[in-house]
């Protein structure tokens, strides 16, 4: 015998039934705590799997210690409803089960207690592989449907429930209800777990409500012959049998209409905040990758939602749909680079670095003029930015050449600078104005607003790096419009597009020059200019396409449509008023 | 900051910051970097505005209670997240006025701090909280010069609003004082309680 060879036993699978009747034998188990406060307001799963049949029930418990109420109350019914008696219960060592009134239990009824051996889990294997199942299945339950953590109970609920009508017994190839109860299940009510459902008003409401509530299915009763829902409606959890299900791929649909689910998610946001723990732990540094594997709900204390690589509520994207990605994807580069020589070496870049010059030859902006003794030249540079949307995804390289305003002398390259900023009380007003005489407003931007300020000084700016003309090497630029980087150029920009709409007959405001009015009979149309960014909105809705139409001929727009985000501010337009946060 | 409680108001009632000059320094950048993501949302919470203005004043010098109090916001923000202004349809148009002070709320310099907020309708438009430049020697003196800068306000946005074609002739302003009301009653301003 040596000491250091000895290794754990094999533990062989048994090929033969143990026992011959339900109730012989009860195998049990605790998982927990969970994280998350279910709705009940467990943390705490008992199962309890029969050792003939493997039907299988669960309880929720608060704590550990009600573990023996909650076992007690079962033991008499199942005892009752198959009228023969619990043989023997076998559990693992945990205090839970090894205590005193478990014995006096046993003693009690004549149950024989059967311990697995210490850390021997193996032993207890026909619970814990249960556990397993049960935990597994109810995770993805809450995955895929992106449920909040709080209904894992229902979710481990309807697993339980399912479980028992479908798993086959090996051995006796029937199913645990069937050699429980002695019938064959009746599967036909059973319903995509987290489907969008109708319940029936019954009765609780008179007429000018609908009939029915849009709800969640969340399970069967476990008491009565109804099915478990969450009325979206009355936010309660019901159980009712006035049911209607719409099974379709709640996914697939969802894409389509964020819009009018996003105040659903928000409210069952609400209702996570309340219930769901408050101890999320902010420290990620140590995460390893062997607790990102373990189970979720089990070990999330370190993990935090920064730590996963890609995004959660994607869900899985098929082939189809990553084809309808690359489209555009291929064509927009993932890095930020530093440098020009960087971005040269980056066919995305270079494409987007000679769009922007083709911008200033559609623009006008400069003229070649060999370069003098005398010309006070600014340098140029190129900036790199890669443009995310709202998920964070990089939807767009953007490469702006700006001019090294820094070393422009007050007097000699530039005169007055400022920029064209609205106050943001003016802007609220304009919102709350709007609100009130019930008209929308819109957003736009002007695409490189600088580059259509005239310039009135002479400003020369070297050729840009990366992109210089080999055959006139010593020549530089001649500005005749502005360009980013430029002290005068917020005021360029300012100055043209006021002249340009004085010129539509435009009345500038009297405090608020940031402010274009026009009326037109009984009509008004107010114009907000923030830099390059436009807010406006008009009595009547002739003006406003007036206005966009102007726009658009004398400069490069990108109509945004209905104000809805506007200097990190959101609004939101409803019906009845309007919303900012 | 993640994992922390929800606190119910952004500043304790009975939080006074001073110099607090023996206490333990805090990373200067990093508590300016803070007041100025704080300062940015003031533009759409008028709530957390005296609370933001108030830890403001020790950039200079930021010491623990400092960063304590700024903190206390934060953990009121976690609560609140889902809050905004509500700029409702149906209301008349009316701009209304409040100005309030309090009296020496700077321990330092003891000069008071103004808040006013205007209304328009049902819809709040505009808010300010700011120290006074110079020191009151009583209330009605505090509360006389946010009086006067929650009528300068009113003064632009009557301007405004006239530009969007709406005129607006008497603006109520109101203010909780009698004697800063009997002040502005002598000097013959145009706007009435």
């Amino acid at each position: 015998m040596s000491k250091g060879k000895q290794t754990k036993t094999s533990f062989k699978q048994k090929q033969f039934l143990s026992t011959t009747r339900p109730l012989e034998m009860l195998h049990m188990d605790l998982f927990g705590p969970s994280r998350t406060m279910s709705i009940g307001g467990n943390y705490y799963g008992l199962v309890v799997v029969d050792d003939f049949s493997r039907y299988t029930w669960t309880l929720f418990l608060v704590t550990k210690d009600q573990a023996f109420s909650a076992f007690m109350k079962l033991a008499k019914i199942i005892q009752n409803e198959k009228n023969c008696s619990i043989a023997a219960i076998k559990t693992d060592h945990g205090r839970e089960f090894q205590n005193e009134n478990f014995e006096m239990f046993c003693e009690k009824f004549g149950i024989q207690h059967n311990f697995s051996a210490p850390r021997t889990p193996q032993q207890n294997e026909v619970v814990e592989r249960k556990n397993r199942a049960l935990e597994e299945i109810a995770r993805t339950l809450l995955n895929e449907t992106n449920f909040p953590k709080y209904l894992w109970a229902d979710a481990v609920n309807t697993a339980c429930y399912v479980l028992n009508r479908v798993l086959i017994r090996p051995i006796l190839k029937k199913t645990p209800y069937e050699l429980f109860k002695g019938r064959k299940p009746n599967i036909s009510h059973f319903r995509v777990f987290g489907c969008k459902c109708f319940i029936l008003n019954n009765g609780k409401d008179n007429l000018g409500n609908s009939k029915a509530d849009e709800g969640i299915f969340l399970g069967y009763s476990s008491q009565s012959h109804a099915y478990r829902a969450y009325n979206k409606r009355t936010m309660l959890i019901e159980e009712t049998v006035h049911i209607t299900f719409d099974e379709t791929n709640q996914k697939m649909q969802d894409k389509h209409k964020n819009s009018a689910d996003d105040e659903e998610t928000r409210r069952l946001q609400k209702l996570t905040e309340i219930v769901e723990e408050q101890n999320k732990e902010l420290d990620t540094a140590e995460l390893d990758t062997a607790k990102r594997e373990t189970v979720e709900w089990r070990v999330p204390r370190n993990l935090s939602l920064d730590n996963v690589i890609g995004q959660i509520n994607k869900g899985v994207s098929t082939r189809n749909s990553l084809n309808l990605l690359c489209e555009h994807m291929a064509f927009v580069s993932q890095i930020e680079p530093k440098t020009v020589q960087e971005a040269l070496n980056d066919s995305n870049w270079i494409s987007v670095m000679q769009e922007e010059l083709n911008q200033f030859t559609r623009n006008d902006v400069w003229s070649l003029v060999p370069k003098t003794s005398g010309m006070n030249v600014i340098g140029t540079k190129w900036v790199f930015r890669n443009k995310m949307d709202e998920q964070g995804i990089i939807v767009r390289n953007k490469a702006r050449l700006v001019a090294k305003g820094y070393n422009q002398e007050e007097g000699i390259d530039y005169d007055e600078t400022y920029a064209p900023v609205a106050r943001i009380e003016a802007v609220r007003l304009l919102l709350a104005y709007a609100c009130l005489s019930g008209f929308k407003l819109f957003q736009m931007d002007v695409k490189s607003a600088f580059l259509n300020g005239f310039i009135n000084e002479e400003v020369y700016v070297t050729q840009p790096p990366g992109f210089e003309d080999h055959k006139l090497p010593g020549h530089v630029y001649k500005l005749k419009k502005a360009l980013y980087g430029l002290k005068q150029a917020p005021r360029q920009w300012y100055e043209r597009l006021s002249n340009f709409l004085l010129s539509k007959n435009y009345q500038r405001g009297q405090v608020d020059k940031t402010l274009f009015i026009k009326n037109s009979e009984n009509d008004i149309i107010l114009v907000q200019v923030y830099v390059d960014d436009i807010i406006f909105g008009s009595t009547n809705e002739l003006l406003c396409q007036e206005f966009v139409l102007d726009m658009q001929g004398e400069f490069e727009m990108s109509m945004m449509g209905e104000l809805n985000y506007f200097l990190g501010l959101q609004i939101k337009q409803l019906q009845n008023g309007t919303f900012l946060n | 900051m993640d994992s922390c409680k929800e606190a119910s108001t952004p500043i304790a009632t009975s939080c006074y910051l001073d110099a607090d000059e023996h206490g333990i320094s805090v990373d200067q950048t990093k508590f300016r970097g803070l007041i100025g993501s704080l300062l940015y949302l003031t533009a759409s919470r008028p709530d957390i505005t005296f609370a933001v203005c108030m830890c403001a004043r020790f950039q200079a010098n930021p010491k623990e209670s400092h960063f304590n109090a700024a903190k206390r916001i934060l953990k009121y923000l976690k609560g609140t997240t889902n809050v905004g202004l509500w700029y409702p349809n149906e209301a008349t148009l009316n701009l209304k006025g409040y100005s309030d002070s309090d009296f020496a709320g700077c321990k330092l310099d003891r000069k008071s701090t103004s808040g006013t907020c205007h209304l328009l309708g049902a819809s709040l438009i505009s808010w300010n909280s700011k120290k006074q430049a110079c020191v009151s020697l009583s209330t009605a003196e505090a509360e006389y010069i946010a009086a006067g800068s929650c009528c300068a306000q009113i003064c632009w946005l009557k301007q405004q609003l006239s530009d969007f074609g709406l005129k607006v002739t008497k603006v109520p302003l109101f203010c909780d004082n009698t004697s800063a009301i009997n002040l502005t009653k002598k000097s013959s301003t145009s706007f009435t309680n």
